[in-house]
């Protein structure tokens, strides 16, 4: 199982962004990356993947449109 | 029957309640990764029941059932709104926090003389209910059979209520669904929930056949399957999804010709399926006609 990490990895950044936004791949996978390594140095390397998903499981509860929607909708409210 | 061939139909049946538990859910229009999460929440509760407790496996396996029926709820709860690949992922998420769970999950008491019990990583042996009570490999398989065979008569009953329509209405066309009357994430929560407790049910027999788990056993690529079973077997039926588990335990994991060859093999399955059929060999159309090949043949009543 080769790929399989690298294919969940690139699958949690793209729907911590959202889903179809270029702008929200990017930023998924910088939040991934930050995220990943803040909790591998704060609690353990298990506790690593449990974060990642944790935070996706929420994400997708609470904003199924990903990171950059929520980011764009407060700089739309901040211009008008 | 020697026992190599008890093993794989051993398996066939019990990888089967997984199949209907991801069929259960892919009928009500929701596609799970995630129902691997509760066969192993069953696996991990039936054997902390019968090696730990010292419970009966009966009693055991309602508990796992209730266990698992109660976390797919939970994961249903903020999730069941969701659609297509969003569930997907979120079910994916949930099933992995539960095997991450697994693995951080140490438990274990000192039972004549040996420390029994899940130790994370390392597993959980020695879940010997079923070798304590002299069964054999045959008699057990008979056992997971009947049960099985009591699963596939509930699933009949139901596939000819109004529940059976509502949960396929629901699947086919939510909006329409609603427009009747039916409240449809009410209705997927416990569709959600049943299909939990088939997989723990599952998981709680997958146990006592192997009498070691560890968390690995419940990773993705289970997941994968027990949802390309249905896929492959065909939605138009319960039959279906254990045609899938025929197709891919019974002649690709089993007979040399495939050895090396399984995943290439089933991956090439699901993707010519997927645009031959996409809802598998035995669908809604192919189910219609065998029936009527029956009842002609019969002639009119």
């Amino acid at each position: 199982m080769l790929g399989m990490w690298s294919t969940l990895k690139g699958m949690i950044a793209m729907m911590l962004g959202g889903l179809g936004s270029l702008p929200g791949a990017v930023i998924g996978g910088v939040a991934l990356g930050l995220l990943e390594a803040h909790s591998q140095w704060l609690a353990g390397p298990q506790y690593r993947d449990l974060v990642a998903y944790l935070v996706l499981f929420a994400l997708l509860a609470l904003r199924p449109a990903g990171l950059w929607s929520v980011l764009r909708r407060e700089r739309q409210a901040a211009a008008a | 029957m020697d026992d190599f061939t008890l093993g794989v139909l051993t398996n066939i049946a019990l990888f089967s309640f997984l199949a209907l538990s991801a069929y259960l859910l892919l009928i009500a229009g929701e596609m799970s990764f995630g129902q691997q999460a509760f066969f192993g929440v069953g696996a991990y509760a039936a054997g902390i029941g019968t090696a730990m407790w010292g419970w009966p496996l009966p009693l055991a396996a309602a508990f796992a059932m209730a266990l698992g029926a109660g976390a797919a709820w939970l994961v249903g709860l903020p999730t069941i709104r969701l659609r297509g690949l969003y569930f997907a992922m979120a079910t994916l998420a949930a099933a992995e926090m539960f095997r991450i769970l697994f693995e951080l999950l140490h438990y274990r008491r000192e039972i004549d003389g040996d420390l029994v019990g899940p130790d994370g990583t390392q597993g959980f042996r020695g879940i010997r209910w079923i070798l304590e009570r002299g069964f054999e490999p045959h008699e057990f398989l008979a056992l997971v059979a009947a049960i099985l065979a009591l699963v596939l008569g509930g699933f009949a009953v139901v596939a000819r209520s109004r529940l059976g329509a509502r949960i396929r209405m629901v699947g086919e066309d939510p909006e329409l669904a609603a427009v009747f009357g039916v409240d449809v994430a009410r209705l997927k929560l416990g569709v959600a929930a049943a299909a939990g407790a088939l997989a723990a049910l599952g998981g709680a027999l997958y146990a006592h056949h192997n009498t070691y788990i560890e968390p690995r056993n419940f990773d993705i690529m289970l997941g994968v399957h027990s949802l390309a079973y249905g896929l492959i077997g065909g939605l138009g039926t319960a039959l279906g999804p254990l045609l899938g588990v025929l197709i891919d335990i019974g002649l690709l994991e089993s007979l040399r010709v495939f050895q090396g060859w399984r995943m290439i093999v089933f991956g090439g399955l699901v993707a010519v399926l997927l645009i031959a059929r996409p809802r598998g060999l035995l669908d809604e159309a192919a189910v219609n006609r065998i029936r009527r090949a029956l009842t002609t043949h019969r002639g009119p009543e």
